[in-house]
């Protein structure tokens, strides 16, 4: 009770005592008074309670704000780091790669000026994205950023400089250079190397830099480090298959010099054949002549013994023609002297001649000879004695190096564009070294039969040439003691005219 | 008799090509050869130097206003980053542009009777309508402004603003006027004619703690709220020293806390945003509280944001009486696109959803907001932070 209140009620009492009515009023008001100051006090206390809950939920409600906002900034930084991972990585040009970071899409991550560098192999900084800056400005930051040793070594060491969590001394150097408040400074890492510099930030107050601002950035430096690396590596891939290609290029123009030199040596050696060839057969001619007039008794009767020398004289001088006959088609063949004339026939009639013309060869050494030819065997388009040549070729080497008793079979199958001979015998066979060079010209295998037969070594060379000019392609399986089968193949349709 | 509209949008880093596109891609959209008004909104980003005359020849010398914005509103989307261009043609609705320059030199009644006079000059004696404008946000005391408009009108036509903003930098925003771009200026239209309008401004904010009053107040300076100095109010709630106040939070508090006054007799506030504090603890707001008035300190959600615009937009609904609208305004501020984040988004589409999805939206983001309140006392035209302006016509 105050000294009012205890004044109030002195001047009541006296009043009361006096016996007035105004005294009875008075006494009423002050009771009204006393109640009404209680209720006021008690509303007092309640608002000062309702503003301690207030501030209660303030605090709570600017916890949950910071949460949310946090969220959000990060959702939004996930969403525009998503776009430029797809705008980065679907690029293998580096200056595209940081033309695609484009001032609206790296706002979305919370900041408003960016500076991107990349760090060359003499560590010097080379601006790459600049926004929010002029030219004067990102110059001078440049510099200083590149003559700042303690900035540029932190950054080196994995570290990031940030207004969120860096020392004062730190911030301060950054601020110093950038006049940002509010800012992160990023390496970018290619396997533990510094290999560019992310700078982001905010000048004014209102967007203070968070932890998930921190990280954003850093998720940014990896996507355009990975993506930087991405691009040197294709470069390099892509140098190094140059590279290749220019050495294979330049390979392939010496083999093609060689292969021009080869041919020209070849064709030297084909001329030079067949200039010789000619030169040899027209004397061979006239000595063939004049022996075959010695031996007919024309000139006068001979001894025998002359004779049979003569006679010699005239199968040798038969051989050296064959020989010389054979060089001389093999050197037309290859210079397109001859022209196949390819006409359909029926095969079974040629192998029948074929037959008939090496039966006596066959009866002497009791070699069975079998034909296995489709029942229906197609024309084919061959030149009749070229082919004819293969024939009587393939099957006297197949008599040659087959023992008595043994057999040789001659088949053919059909198939939709070609058809394919093989004649296979019971020899000798032939060994891998030798199948290789069978078909070069004069080779000859060395072994006994071979040491006791005389040959050229041009027959198989000759059978070669002559399938070639008709399309077609001939080869050798075989294996010692097991026999030979030599296959070729001839076209049933003429794609165009063949020359030799 | 027809009013045609169209609107375009260009995000091109580049200034000239960034309008040219957005003035070609409305003139698509406008569906009509003859343009009446254009009204031209860029992000901070565009210097609007290097467009606005182009963009005013590109579109052969229309009647034209427009404003920076931090971010720009379209039906479909939220923009941070373009400049926006909405056209329009009309036989129904007259058009007349006004404008007042270098404002912060200048008695602000003045300035608001100019631009109003301004408007005045040439537009007859049309009805009029609507009065919308564009005032430099970072200008204090508008509300002198908006009382020179409002005395020169004498209507009882609604009267909508805002103040143009440059995203949370507080450091130069422009309004153009046909190729003019003013220096600390306004600019605005008198729509009139065969035109219906509904508007709405509501914030979503609400009273926390007990009622405080102002003791001390000169202007847009409070000096003393409960005898103590004033920025003592968000030192108690917070439990943050004033130095730390001053020099950071403050700014980001205020947005989520602002102060609100009781409007009248109703259960609607003032929202009033602080925008600095002084070395004596004084704090500066946008605009006046008059001394010995209540205040509180608000407090809000991204919830109560949203139904805030919901309401905005039913208001508008039921005063176009069953009329479609055929084009809304949303003038709405920066602060508001703050707290909502990512579902600023989601508050444009709840608004579609009530006026119509198909109805061209055409908005920006502003420091203040400038709406006419129909008292017992009659209109009433105030700033407001923190709040959302939707305007439909038709």
């Amino acid at each position: 009770m105050d000294n009012l209140e205890l004044l109030y009620q002195f001047i009541i009492i006296v009043l009361l005592a006096a016996g007035g009515t105004l005294g009875y009023f008075l006494y009423n008001a002050v009771q009204e008074i006393s109640v009404l100051k209680t209720t006021l006090n008690k509303l007092g206390e309640s608002f000062a309670e309702l503003d301690e809950q207030a501030k209660l939920i303030v605090k709570t409600d600017l916890e949950l704000n910071r949460a949310q906002e946090e969220l959000d900034k990060r959702l939004n930084g996930l969403d525009a780091l998503q776009k430029t991972s797809r705008l980065i990585t679907t690029t293998l040009d580096e200056n595209e790669t940081f033309q695609r970071l484009n001032p609206s899409l790296l706002t979305e991550l919370g900041f408003e000026k960016y500076l991107i560098y990349t760090l060359d192999e003499n560590q010097r900084l080379t601006l790459r994205v600049c926004t929010g800056y002029n030219t004067s400005d990102h110059d001078q930051i440049t510099a200083q950023i590149s003559r700042n040793p303690p900035i540029l070594e932190w950054l080196k060491e994995g570290n990031m400089i940030s207004s969120y969590a860096s020392t004062p001394e730190l911030q301060t150097l950054v601020f110093e250079i950038t006049h940002v408040r509010n800012f992160v400074l990023m390496p970018i890492l290619t396997q533990d190397k510094m290999t560019g510099i992310i700078f982001a930030g905010n000048p004014g107050d209102a967007f203070v830099v968070t932890e998930g601002d921190t990280e954003l950035i850093s998720i940014l430096a990896d996507q355009i480090g990975q993506a930087v690396e991405n691009v040197r590596l294709f470069e390099q891939a892509y140098r190094a298959q140059q590279a290749l290609e220019a050495k294979v290029q330049e390979r392939t123009k010496q083999l093609s010099l060689a292969l021009a030199e080869v041919q020209a040596i070849s064709r030297n050696k084909s001329e030079f054949i067949s200039a010789v060839s000619h030169e040899l057969r027209t004397p061979l001619t006239s000595i063939k002549g004049y022996a075959a007039l010695l031996i007919a008794g024309t000139i006068g009767e001979i001894p025998d013994k002359v004779k049979e020398r003569l006679e010699k004289i005239n199968k040798h001088s038969d051989n050296l023609v064959k020989l010389i006959n054979d060089l001389l088609d093999i050197s037309r063949i290859e210079f397109g002297k001859t022209e196949m004339k390819l006409t359909p026939h029926t095969i079974s009639p040629i192998i029948e001649n074929v037959q008939d013309l090496l039966t006596p060869q066959l009866k002497d050494k009791n070699i069975q000879f079998i034909k296995n030819l489709p029942t229906f065997c197609p024309s084919v388009p061959t030149d009749l004695s070229q082919i004819e040549r293969v024939f009587i070729n393939l099957i006297s080497n197949a008599i040659k190096f087959t023992p008595s008793g043994g057999k040789i079979t001659v088949s053919a199958a059909v198939e939709s564009d070609k058809i394919t001979f093989a004649v296979k015998d019971t020899g000798i066979g032939i060994s891998k070294d030798d199948i290789h060079q069978l078909f070069n010209e004069f080779y000859r295998i060395e072994n006994e039969i071979n040491q006791n037969v005389k040959g050229t070594g041009l027959g198989l060379a000759l059978c070669k040439k002559i399938i070639e000019a008709h399309g077609g392609r001939i080869w050798v399986e075989s294996e010692p003691v097991q026999g030979s089968t030599f296959s070729f193949t001839l076209p049933l349709v003429v794609k165009e005219k063949i020359r030799a | 008799m027809s009013t045609y509209i169209g609107i375009g949008f260009s995000k091109d880093l580049d200034a000239v090509k960034a309008s040219q596109a957005a003035a070609d891609q409305a003139k698509l959209n406008l569906h009509s050869s003859n343009i009446d008004l254009a009204i031209v909104l860029n992000t901070a980003h565009y210097n609007p130097s290097d467009f606005l005359p182009g963009l005013y020849t590109h579109l052969k010398k229309p009647k034209l206003i427009g404003s920076s914005t931090a971010a720009i509103l379209l039906s479909e989307r939220i923009e941070t980053h373009g400049i926006a261009v909405l056209l329009m043609y009309s036989d129904d609705i007259r058009f007349e542009p006004g404008m007042v320059d270098n404002m912060h030199l200048q008695d602000l009644t003045s300035a608001g009777k100019q631009i109003a006079t301004n408007c005045l000059s040439d537009y007859g004696q049309e009805h009029r309508k609507l009065f919308m404008f564009f005032a430099d946000g970072l200008l204090q005391n508008l509300s002198y402004f908006i009382s020179g408009i409002t005395k020169t009108f004498s209507g009882t036509f609604p009267v909508i603003g805002a103040g143009s903003s440059d995203d949370f930098h507080f450091k130069k925003t422009h309004q153009y006027y046909n190729n003019t771009i003013l220096a600390s200026g306004a600019c605005g239209i008198l729509f009139g004619g065969r035109m219906q309008v509904g508007s709405s401004c509501r914030h979503g904010w609400r009273p926390l703690g007990k009622p405080r009053i102002i003791n001390e107040s000169e202007d847009n300076v409070i000096r003393s709220i409960d005898y103590k100095p004033a920025a003592q109010l968000y030192h108690e709630y917070f439990d943050t020293p004033a130095e730390t106040l001053r020099a950071s939070s403050l700014t980001h508090l205020n947005s989520r806390y602002p102060l609100g006054t009781p409007l009248g007799l109703s259960r609607e506030y003032l929202i009033r945003n602080i925008i600095n504090t002084l070395d004596d603890d004084s704090i500066v707001l946008q605009d006046p509280i008059a001394q010995g008035r209540q205040i509180h300190l608000m407090i809000g959600n991204k919830e109560s944001c949203l139904q805030a615009a919901e309401l905005a937009a039913l208001d508008v609904k039921s005063q176009m009486q069953g009329r479609t609208p055929k084009l809304i305004f949303i003038f709405e501020s920066l602060a508001r696109y703050r707290i909502l984040g990512r579902a600023a988004n989601a508050e444009i589409l709840r608004v579609r959803q009530i006026l119509g999805t198909n109805i061209p939206i055409f908005g920006l983001y502003s420091f203040g907001e400038i709406f006419t309140y129909n008292s017992s006392d009659g209109p009433e035209t105030l700033l407001q932070n923190e709040s959302i302006i939707i305007t439909a016509i038709s």
